[in-house]
Formats: structure tokens, C-alpha cells, sequence
């Protein structure tokens, strides 16, 4: 809807104006985020209930109140590499622990797959018993990754980076459930169809997050 | 809706009454602000930008802490939930501004004793 995303626009505008010349933490990020959502949900009722788009914005800033001293605490906040560091220490412990795991089920899927080879077993038993743990470390690495706090970019939503790790997950899957059936069955089309439909709700779910990414790029000042 | 009450007043219970509402259930900023608005039968707003500074301070002192919602309308809510320790702010902030209560209206409203010594 138009109207919406000039509305969306402007509460940005203002909260960016309120936060300006504040270090970009996570913090602040998070901040203006809530925030966000709290103006236009008001906006929204205050439209819903007769008002225009530019009293509806207004009236929302006017209740709001004064964001001065939040934005002074953030402010000092982003001065402070201590309170910083603790912060965000603990949630790239996790992230770090996800990653090797993730790494540690991928080598361990491989070893099974290799074992299984090298003890002559059928093509399709050799992909079956490594597929789990490499897809499930994949999963693990995929999500670990995107849930991470790096230098040039904030973490992701958990609930996105899910959606994301779904979508990667599945379009592996696609490819393991063709590998197995061609191995099993010997026919190629078997494993077409197979591969296909994974294939198709992965990719479709990859390029709808794709096409709604919003940039979480630090601005580095 | 207009101010019966001085700011002053309620200033430094702001804490006190967001463990109120979050005791009753978890919310999120804007319907947190409702509900005090509730709460006070229309008599009293408190600005949501008081709220989220006291939010700030009662995380970082552990009385509650947050989580976020699903998506909806393009973004995520921040919800707030009390914890142990906040339950135990709280009761304790109650029991003290009963004791205060009945201090301030004896101060306010009582008569001063004219008894000869």
C-alpha cells in the first residue's frame, strides 16, 4: 500500500533524526526498531479511527513523548566498549558454538559416507547414511551464521534466519532425496521428480526472503 | 485526555507500575502504554518514551527481560516478561508504598496533636 510506505518512510526519517550521531550498536538498532513499531502501530489505529496519514504521524510523535534522554543513554551507551562487549559476548559464544558443531556433524556425515563406500554397501545406502548429518550440519552452520554479529553487518531475526535455514535445508534435501532415488531406483526421471519438488518450495521460500531483505549494513561513520 | 495528576507524583513509581502490568501478562511497549492508561481509568498517561528508558533500567537490573514477537505489519515486536527477581522487586515495592501511603496521608491529612505535656 502507498499510503503505508510513505508512513513507513517518515517515521524512519524521525527516528533516525532523534538517534542521529549515535555509534551503531545492536542496541541501537534494536531500539529503533521497537520503536518503529510502536509509532506506526499507533499511526495505524489513529488512521483506522478517521484520522489522515499526517495528523495520524504527528498525533503519534506527540504521544510518544521526548526521546531525548533515551537517545543521550544510547548514546552513552555506544561510547562504552564494556558494556558493549558483555553484551554481545554471550550471544557470539552461541553462534560460535553452533558453527562448530555444524562443521563437526558435516565432517562427521562425510566419514559415515566414506566408511559405508569403502565397505562396498550400495550408492544409495552410502548417500543415506551421511545425508542426515551433513544436512543437519549445514542447517546448524547456515543458522549460527546469519544469527551472527560481524563487523559490517547486524544479526539477523531469528525467526528470518530460520525461515533461511529451511529454504537452504530443503533445496539440500532435494538434491540428497534425487541422489537416492537414482541410486535405488536407476532411473534419472525418478530423481528429477524427486529433486523437483524440494527443489521448487526451497528455492521459492529462498527468493521470497531474498526479495524482502532489508540491509542491516553498519554505516560505518 | 488530560493530566489530573502531577508528573512528580508518579515519577519515581515507574517501575513499580510497569511490574504491575507485566505481572498480569507479557506485552509489548505500545499496549503496555494502553494498559496503563487503563489501569488508571483515563486518568493518567504515562509517555512512552518514560516507558522504554525504565524498560532499559529494569532489564539491565534483571527485573524483566525481553524477547521478540513474530512479524507483523513489517517488523518485530519487543515483548517484556517479569522475572523471579522482578516478582520479588515488585512485592516489596508494594509492601513499602503501602507503608509510605499511610505515612504521607497521616503528613497530609492528619491533626496535630495539642496535648499539654
Amino acid at each position: 500500500m502507498n499510503q503505508n510506505k510513505t508512513l513507513d518512510r517518515q517515521i524512519q526519517i524521525y527516528l533516525n533524526r532523534q538517534f542521529e550521531g549515535i555509534q551503531e550498536t545492536q542496541h541501537l538498532f534494536d531500539t529503533k526498531e521497537e520503536l518503529f513499531m510502536n509509532l506506526k502501530e499507533r499511526a495505524m489505529d489513529l488512521i483506522k479511527n478517521g484520522k489522515d496519514e499526517e495528523e495520524a504521524f504527528r498525533d503519534a510523535i506527540a504521544s510518544m513523548g521526548n526521546l531525548s534522554s533515551l537517545a543521550e543513554e544510547l548514546r552513552q551507551y555506544g561510547e562504552d566498549p564494556v558494556k558493549q562487549s558483555i553484551h554481545s559476548r554471550a550471544q557470539e559464544r552461541i553462534s560460535t558454538m553452533g558453527i562448530l558443531i555444524g562443521v563437526l556433524l558435516m565432517i562427521f556425515g562425510i566419514f559415515n559416507s566414506a566408511i559405508v563406500f569403502f565397505m562396498h554397501r550400495p550408492p544409495n545406502v552410502v548417500v543415506g547414511s551421511g545425508f542426515l548429518f551433513i544436512m543437519l550440519g549445514t542447517a546448524l552452520i547456515t543458522y549460527s551464521v546469519l544469527t551472527r554479529e560481524t563487523k559490517s553487518r547486524f544479526a539477523m531475526h531469528k525467526i528470518r534466519a530460520l525461515l533461511y535455514t529451511v529454504a537452504i535445508s530443503t533445496i539440500l534435501f532435494g538434491f540428497f532425496s534425487s541422489a537416492f532415488s537414482y541410486f535405488s531406483t536407476g532411473k534419472v526421471y525418478v530423481a528429477i521428480a524427486a529433486c523437483m519438488v524440494f527443489v521448487l518450495i526451497g528455492l521459492g521460500l529462498y527468493l521470497y526472503l531474498m526479495l524482502t531483505e532489508k540491509s542491516r549494513l553498519k554505516e560505518n561513520k | 485526555m488530560g493530566k489530573k495528576i502531577s508528573t512528580d507524583l508518579i515519577r519515581g513509581h515507574t517501575s513499580t507500575i510497569i511490574l504491575n502490568v507485566l505481572h498480569q501478562g507479557d506485552s509489548y511497549g505500545y499496549e503496555i502504554y494502553q494498559k496503563i492508561i487503563q489501569l488508571s481509568h483515563q486518568q493518567y498517561e504515562l509517555k512512552e518514551a518514560t516507558l522504554y528508558s525504565a524498560f532499559r533500567r529494569l532489564e539491565q537490573d534483571g527485573y524483566i527481560s525481553s524477547y521478540w514477537g513474530d512479524e507483523t505489519q513489517g517488523g518485530r515486536r519487543k515483548y517484556y516478561r517479569i522475572t523471579d527477581s522482578g516478582h520479588d522487586f515488585y512485592k516489596q515495592s508494594k509492601k513499602e508504598w503501602n507503608v509510605a501511603k499511610e505515612i504521607l496521608n497521616q503528613l497530609i491529612e492528619g491533626v496535630i496533636d495539642h496535648e499539654p505535656k
